[in-house]
């Protein structure tokens, strides 16, 4: 029974309750328990759904955090791409796949395409593609380049001018989400710079010639186009003669002037389709296309070296500039350019061997000539390296006797001469090799060598109490070297031996080239006590008038009088001429290759002080060279200077 | 008509006996509705005899579960005709999904919907039920009666008056009428909570939370928990639940139940002032739980909203087959109070 029954039954009811009363009583226990079933019941429920609906507000008021947190980190994050969008240099627009509006624009895209936001903000996709298609030149291609973009996934990517100048770059992507992004940059600057490097790769920065690279562009397509078109080019290898002396000497400002000059003179002497290409420090090349035959070639190189004839002024001075142009032609001297190059230069050598100022058109025989000069040249380093080039040595005797006992014949002093003996023991004359030496640079190497050689020869004499003079010979183009002569001068000095045992010879040609710095040197050698000897005189252009202002203490009368003295009248006067000249200017006058008893008797009438020749002693090596010594022994300060031979 | 919560084999003998022509069905219960009491070990039996209606009596096996919307549909066939004016439809709980079964009589009648009757009931204990005609009794099946001429008036009148409380739910894991989890959770368990000790009775108690089903587009469906898999954990119901619709638990007291069965009753009369002939009561098993001693007041309800003098018989059922309040499209109902009242008159009423 329940017990709220029982309770109101103990309060109001004493005895034992009747037998029919027991099913209503046990009802309303029922319905008690009943009432407390659904009372339990409905409490657990409310109970347990407050605490549901709790927990699920509190999963809301997480969620909502979360979603208040997402959507200021949207915020922010769509502040810093559109920030980052504003900053970028190229001109972004999204435009929206579904309704065709602009969703995403930053500044720089409004300005490439003179657009303002406010404006922007009514237009739709069409009316921006209009706008753009204003904007650019060749805008019909925005056409292709968005039909590309809808196929390509990769996007597109176009460049086009700019109406207002410019160039834009627009790359086109689509993107399943964003729509069509448009992305734009001015790459005027950069095509500027690219055009400038360009330019710049292909010219010459001094002259605004075009240079070796870009003359190869034109020549392959100049030969492309005569191919094609049956026609002739003519190549012009153009070399300046002299050009380095006035660099050495004037410096590279006053060097450079004269490149400029040159290069606007030829550029006035060639037709206006010709190329005119700076190639090297001097040297310059012309391509001459649609050549009707080698006479029209040879009026136009005329007109190149007439062009340059009048005379450069340079610091207050007039310099001539001369240049040799080696002339190669299409199709007959080579069909392609390198071959077309090489040879012009080899016809350019040989207008310049051949006395410079002029033309020389290439022939087989000349690429042979360089063939063979070229195997000089390596075998002339080999010779060098393998120290094969040595130093002979030829007397010079007095040919006066002398109050100081001199006799005539008695040993004066040697001159060294240059042997190159090969391998196989063959000899390779001086002239043969010197001039490739020349060109090729090693001349400041065998130079060194030479004065080396000498030095140690002179060392090795004095060791065993010989004091002799030996004479080398300097080459003009040792004179281009800066500081040669005080190289001479100190390594006579490392070697302990008196300057006065070393002295050089030069020649007339040598004056020719550049008559200030040479005084220069020659005076710095005659303050060191180093004897000048002025060889071959009478070959070249001789003028009396450095001559007599030079400081030269002997001249050497050229073989070339000498050899034809017993029968030449005209010979034996002009030695006449030069030994009474020399002793008017008192110069020491010097008779090279005596060879017979004739001419030795001339010369000693002549009055001629000494004498050099196959008649007074052949060219030996240092060890046969003492001999001479034994003979007739002489102390250096017994050489005479000039006037001593009385 | 036969309602009975006893053993009605010798009783269906007899009758067979005396009234061999005359149609008979019925089916277990969870109690009998007789006038304004309820019964429980008896037998109600209910004639109905008419001047100028016809019946015509249909039986229909249901092979599974899955047979349900055919069975319905198999019955609907057999007894549609032109001139049908109502058809009363008994079917064995459990074993026969009634909203398939409905779905069945809706789909082959469309767009007839005086469709009413009841679902066979087992007491508390949810095991077997029965469905009885002149042919014995059946374990399941589906049988429907068809009422046919101009002169029959049914009226029909259904409602539950339970209230939803505490959260929506999302039904994320159910197949057909059985559901797993409710956002997530295993329905069971949540059962399990909101009854505490009574967990224990469960299918029964259960029948004290129905669930309100509610989809994107149909109306709310009352559905009361009709079975425990408790290998599987899951509710078995009396019609199918869909997955991601959402489900609301219910609950009642007495007084709304009673409320309820007046809201039922004033839809009979809504629809005529005419006195009904005779009232076919289906309520559902889960009311007597609630109201238990007062389980006549709701039939009380009845006699006070339309008259003491009209005869009334049914009973409780494991699920109701009704127009929606009374007029609209036929559904399986849960926790209602279902009435159908008859009355033939002698003119014919449509013409």
């Amino acid at each position: 029974m329940h017990r709220l029954l029982k309770r109101q039954l103990k309060r109001h009811h004493q005895g034992t309750v009747p037998e029919a009363f027991r099913p209503l009583l046990q009802a309303i226990s029922d319905a008690y328990e009943q009432a407390d079933v659904d009372r339990e019941m409905l409490e657990r429920s409310l109970a347990l759904t407050a605490e549901e609906l709790l927990e699920r507000n509190q999963r809301l008021s997480q969620h909502l955090l979360e979603q208040q947190k997402a959507q200021s980190d949207l915020v922010a994050s769509y502040e810093i791409l559109d920030a980052t969008l504003n900053a970028s240099k190229e001109g972004i627009l999204v435009v929206s796949a579904n309704d065709d509006r602009p969703i995403a624009v930053n500044k720089h895209y409004l300005f490439l395409m003179g657009l303002s936001e406010e404006r922007i903000s009514h237009m739709n996709g069409a009316e921006l593609f209009r706008n753009s298609f204003l904007q650019l030149f060749e805008g019909e291609q925005l056409y292709d380049q968005l039909k590309e973009m809808h196929r390509n996934e990769q996007g597109s990517h176009r460049i086009y001018p700019m109406r207002r100048g410019g160039w834009l770059e627009v790359y086109a992507v689509k993107h399943p989400v964003a729509g069509y992004i448009w992305m734009l940059r001015d790459i005027s600057e950069i095509r500027e710079k690219e055009e400038t490097i360009t330019y710049q790769a292909q010219h010459d920065s001094l002259t605004g010639l075009p240079n070796r690279v870009l003359l190869q562009d034109r020549l392959e397509l100049s030969i492309h186009r005569a191919q094609a078109q049956h026609l002739r080019i003519a190549l012009c290898y153009i070399d300046l003669d002299g050009f380095k002396t006035i660099n050495d000497s004037l410096g590279h400002a006053s060097g450079d002037k004269l490149l400029i000059e040159v290069a606007q003179r030829l550029q006035q002497a060639i037709k206006v389709q010709d190329t005119l290409a700076r190639v090297g420090g001097d040297e310059f090349v012309v391509i001459m296309d649609d050549i009707n035959g080698q006479d029209e070639v040879l009026q136009r190189a005329d007109a190149m070296l007439e062009a340059l004839m009048p005379p450069v002024e340079l610091e207050q001075r007039s310099f001539f500039v001369g240049a040799s142009i080696g002339i190669a032609m299409y199709p007959n001297d080579g069909e392609e350019p390198g071959l077309l190059m090489r040879n012009a230069d080899i016809a350019m050598y040989r207008a310049k061997a051949n006395g410079k100022n002029c033309f020389h058109f290439f022939t087989p025989s000349l690429e042979r000539i360089a063939q063979h000069r070229l195997q000089m040249e390596t075998e002339l380093r080999k010779a060098i390296e393998q120290d094969l080039l040595e130093l002979h040595y030829q007397p010079k005797v007095f040919l006066q006797n002398s109050v100081r006992g001199i006799r005539t014949g008695q040993l004066h002093s040697f001159e060294a001469l240059l042997r190159w003996q090969r391998p196989d023991g063959s000899f390779v004359p001086p002239e043969s090799f010197i001039h490739i030496a020349e060109e090729s640079g090693m001349i400041a190497q065998i130079g060194q060598l030479v004065i080396e050689k000498a030095c140690r020869q002179a060392r090795s004499w004095l060791n065993e109490g010989y004091e002799s003079n030996i004479s080398i010979n300097l080459s003009p183009r040792q004179f281009l070297i800066p500081g040669f002569h005080e190289d001479i001068v100190d390594t006579i000095r490392s070697y302990g031996i008196p300057s006065s045992m070393i002295s050089v010879e030069i020649t007339e040609s040598l004056l020719m080239q550049d008559l200030v710095s040479a005084r220069g040197v020659l005076e710095y050698f005659r303050a060191h006590d180093v004897f000048v000897y002025l060889d071959d005189f009478g070959s070249g252009f001789s003028s009396l008038n450095y001559l007599k202002t030079l400081p030269v203490d002997a001249i050497k009368i050229d073989r070339a009088f000498v050899r034809d003295l017993s029968t030449s009248s005209a010979d034996r006067a002009i030695a006449n001429t030069i030994i009474t000249l020399g002793k008017q200017l008192n110069k020491l006058i010097v008779a090279e290759g005596i060879e017979t008893i004739e001419q030795a008797n001339f010369l000693i009438d002549s009055g001629c002080d000494l004498a050099q020749g196959y008649f007074y002693g052949r060219p030996v090596n240092g060890d046969t060279a003492r001999h001479y010594f034994q003979l007739n022994p002489v102390r250096p300060s017994a050489l005479a200077k000039p006037g001593a031979s009385e | 008509m036969l309602f009975t919560s006893a053993d009605p084999t010798a009783a269906i003998h007899n009758l067979t006996q005396l009234f061999p022509a005359t149609p008979l069905c019925g089916c277990s219960s969870s109690g009998e509705i007789q006038q304004q009491r309820v019964l429980d070990n008896s037998t109600v039996l209910t004639v109905l005899r008419f001047a100028h209606t016809r019946v015509q009596l249909v039986t229909e096996s249901v092979n599974g579960m899955a047979d349900s919307y055919q069975a319905g549909a198999r019955v609907a066939q057999q007894l549609r005709q032109d001139d049908l004016r109502h058809l009363l439809v008994f079917a064995n709980g459990i074993s026969v999904n009634g909203s398939q079964l409905v779905a069945g009589l809706n789909q082959t009648l469309a767009p007839f919907s005086r469709i009413s009757g009841g679902i066979a009931a087992d007491g508390e204990r949810f095991r077997h039920t029965w469905l009885y005609t002149a042919d014995g009794r059946f374990s399941h099946h589906v049988c429907g009666i068809g009422f046919y001429g101009q002169h029959l008036q049914v009226r029909c009148g259904s409602y539950g008056g339970w209230d939803p409380f505490g959260p929506r739910r999302r039904i994320t894991r159910a197949q057909g009428n059985r559901l797993y989890e409710l956002d997530g959770i295993c329905a069971l368990d949540l059962y399990e909570k909101y009854l505490g000790d009574y967990a224990q009775q469960l299918p029964a108690s259960g029948l004290r939370f129905p669930l309100l089903i509610s989809g994107d587009d149909n109306d709310p469906v009352v559905c009361s928990v009709l079975g425990i898999d408790w290998q599987e954990r899951c509710l078995l119901f009396g019609a199918d639940i869909p997955e991601q619709h959402y489900a609301q638990l219910m609950r009642a007291n007495v007084d709304r139940l009673i409320d309820g069965a007046h809201t039922a009753c004033e839809q009979i009369s809504q629809q005529s002032q005419d006195v009904p002939e005779f009232a076919l009561l289906i309520s559902c098993v889960g009311r007597r739980a609630i109201m238990q001693q007062l389980i006549d007041e709701e039939l009380e309800a009845f006699s006070e909203t339309l008259g003491a003098s009209i005869p009334v018989s049914g009973f409780y059922s494991y699920g109701e087959i009704a127009p929606n309040c009374g007029v609209g499209k036929c559904s399986l109902h849960n926790q209602t109070l279902t009435i159908t009242t008859f009355t033939e008159h002698t003119a014919c009423i449509d013409c």
